[in-house]
């Protein structure tokens, strides 16, 4: 009781009795969460504007006569006629540890029902992105604990790296498992006690998503312990497009802090088309001139400056790492369409993938050819590159010969190897959801492959195969798997540790 | 219809005509403008008076504020008022009192879009903000 009544007190001390001085304006015209206001006059362009009854604004065309505001919260407490006024501030959301493992609103606020967010700190939803001084080329590996991920399409901390396909072909999941391995490795590395650790942070940004489906990705995140190390910012498909529109700058923000305090965070962008399709609606509404697909002009500029916003700092200006996963919708598999080919251009390599795999029940349904990763081998350990590196030539060329060997009856000896061995690389990147692999088992389960284990065992038997081997890896034959994970190198007597463990593997198969 | 920018380019020149020695609107003159965007056709008189009325709403408002206090009878404050505001702004300031009973004590004033407060109400309002 005394402690309430004495922070009553100290607030009262420190209002300030001055007069003050504010700017105001007058809303002329209200419509689709957008609020024409006449007035104005001194607003800064992006600041937080104040109406009545706590509705928050963000002034986005700044006009002769008038200001264009999208309206952040309730807008059926407005009116026409009803004062608005400038706060001088730029919208903020609050960052911080504080936020790992609590579900946000598009501007920082809890939805969760834990409690308020335990951080005093807040950063502007806008900011510029680290120029070209402090970056750093990306060199560090973040491992997604996907096969087909981490050996064909390796992804490294501070790169941007886009997930792109068509509907329900496995975008979100993709990011999931990312996330889930992060905690996973997160976990093992603080128990291990090794201070040069360095943990992962996960930001997952929901944008105009059907509430279940969040509901579904939180329940994951919870089942699979995950979850604290994870923020999620939601702004479901219900909610108006100004915050569907904020959204992934504010999860940006939360991800800067980690970045800027030496730290590496991972953000998820879930997903980005609808994000442009938010900003469109916005736009018309603003009266903006449309372009092409009736999106306004500055719509590149929308996601180059969020995604530009990731990057890896140099020593002298932390060391930390933000790297996105934005995710684009594609359209019957059209990776031509306007918003794809922007988020192409501006990210570092894109996981496209495609309903025919998925249908024929290749998951993840990764395209060999259409992904690609623009920082390649420079983001896995030595180890995995030794066993990896001609893995996605050898399935380029399988595809290839797949294709050709329908027409032909007789084939020669070596594409009958190709082929052969092919069919197995396609069985061995099966993987199941929610299920991700430590990159010492993958380097074992590759190095195998490499060296012929898998040779004598038929092709529909591989994936039960390649589970029997993870396990025995996990439990068994641990030495040569732990020396990897050390080292980060396959050297010759682990080689000698790894052919025993996986003979001994292949004699319990026979 | 008269392009945007155009009739606006007519409102600007409007106001600069209508203006007195002081450079405030004259009512006079206005009338006079009126008269003679009756004789145009609607279309193109209609924009140039949409953007006269915000010129020229903008123009009286940066010399006539409007003052609003819970008492109207007390003069002095609202002299004193008065003259550090001209002093503040660089020119005289004529204000519209209006009694505001909700203000509980103090004295609300706007001047175009700009408001200066100092009541018991803004007080009350700003430790709200800070509690919550």
């Amino acid at each position: 009781m005394s402690s309430i009544t004495d922070l009553i007190r100290k607030e009262i001390e420190n209002l300030s009795t001055d007069a003050t001085r504010t700017n105001v304006g007058t809303i002329s015209t209200l419509a689709d969460g957008v609020a024409r206001v006449e007035g104005l006059s001194k607003v800064m362009y992006n600041e937080m504007v104040e109406f009545p009854n706590n509705v928050l604004g963000i002034a986005l065309n700044l006009e002769e006569d008038s200001v264009g505001c999208v309206l952040l919260g309730e807008t059926s407490l407005l009116k026409e006629g009803d004062e608005a006024r400038t706060t001088g501030k730029l919208l903020s959301v609050p960052v911080g540890k504080g936020l790992l493992g609590r579900v946000v609103d598009a501007v920082g606020r809890p939805i969760d029902e834990k409690g308020p967010i335990d951080s005093d700190i807040t950063y502007p939803v806008e900011r510029i992105a680290p120029g070209i001084i402090p970056r750093k080329s990306v060199t560090q590996p973040l491992q997604t604990g996907i096969m087909a991920v981490d050996s064909m399409i390796p992804i490294g901390r501070g790169q941007r790296e886009l997930i792109i396909g068509d509907r329900s072909t496995g975008k979100t999941t993709i990011a999931i498992d990312t996330i889930i391995n992060q905690a996973k490795i997160n976990k093992k590395g603080i128990e291990s006690g090794n201070t040069e650790f360095r943990p992962v942070y996960c930001i997952y940004v929901a944008v105009g998503q059907k509430n279940s489906n969040v509901a579904r990705t939180i329940k994951v995140f919870e089942e699979t312990g995950a979850m604290d190390y994870v923020t999620i910012v939601s702004a479901p498909a219900a909610d108006n497009p100004a915050n569907q529109y904020l959204a992934p700058y504010s999860g940006c923000a939360m991800g800067e802090w980690f970045m800027e305090n030496g730290m590496d965070a991972l953000i998820v962008y879930d997903d980005l088309s609808k994000h442009a399709v938010a900003y469109r609606q916005i736009s018309l509404i603003l009266k903006r001139p449309s372009g092409r697909e009736a999106y306004p002009g500055d719509v590149f500029y929308l996601h180059s400056r969020l995604l530009e916003r990731s990057a890896r700092l140099n020593e002298h200006s932390g060391n930390g790492s933000l790297t996105a996963l934005p995710i684009i919708e594609t359209q019957m598999g059209d990776v031509s369409g306007y918003i794809p080919t922007n988020v192409i251009s501006i990210t570092d390599g894109q996981i496209f993938l495609e309903t025919d795999l998925f249908n024929k029940g290749i998951r993840p349904a990764v395209s060999v050819g259409l992904s690609v990763s623009r920082v390649g081998s420079a983001a896995q350990i030595k180890a995995y590159k030794k066993v990896a590196g001609k893995v996605k030539l050898e399935l380029a060329q399988f595809r290839e010969l797949a294709a050709f060997s329908q027409f032909e009856s007789d084939l020669d000896a070596a594409t009958k190897a190709r082929l052969d061995r092919g069919a197995r690389i396609v069985e061995l990147f099966k993987q199941n959801a929610f299920n991700p692999v430590p990159v010492e088992i993958q380097t074992a389960v590759m190095w195998a492959v490499q060296n012929d284990f898998f040779d004598s065992i038929e092709v529909s038997k591989i994936a039960s195969s390649v589970d029997s081997l993870k396990e025995y890896l996990a439990t068994q034959g641990t030495d040569a798997c732990e020396e990897i994970q050390k080292s980060g190198k396959l050297e010759k007597e682990t080689e000698e540790k790894l052919r025993s463990a996986l003979e001994d593997w292949k004699r319990t198969q026979s | 219809m008269l392009k945007a920018t155009k009739s606006s380019k007519i409102a600007k020149s409007l106001l600069a005509v209508s203006l007195n020695e002081e450079g405030r609107v004259d009512s006079e003159k206005i009338k006079q403008i009126l008269t003679e965007l009756k004789n145009e056709p609607t279309s193109r008189a209609l924009p140039i008076l949409r953007n006269l009325l915000i010129l020229t709403k903008q123009k009286i408002n940066s010399y006539e504020g409007c003052l609003e206090k819970i008492d109207l009878n007390s003069d002095s404050s609202s002299n004193l008022i008065s003259d550090k505001i001209s002093l503040v702004r660089g020119k005289k300031v004529n204000f519209i009192i209006e009694e505001n009973k909700k203000l509980i004590a103090g004295f609300r004033l706007r001047i175009g879009d700009d408001v200066y407060e100092d009541s018991i109400a803004s007080r009350i309002a700003r430790l709200k903000k800070s509690l919550t």
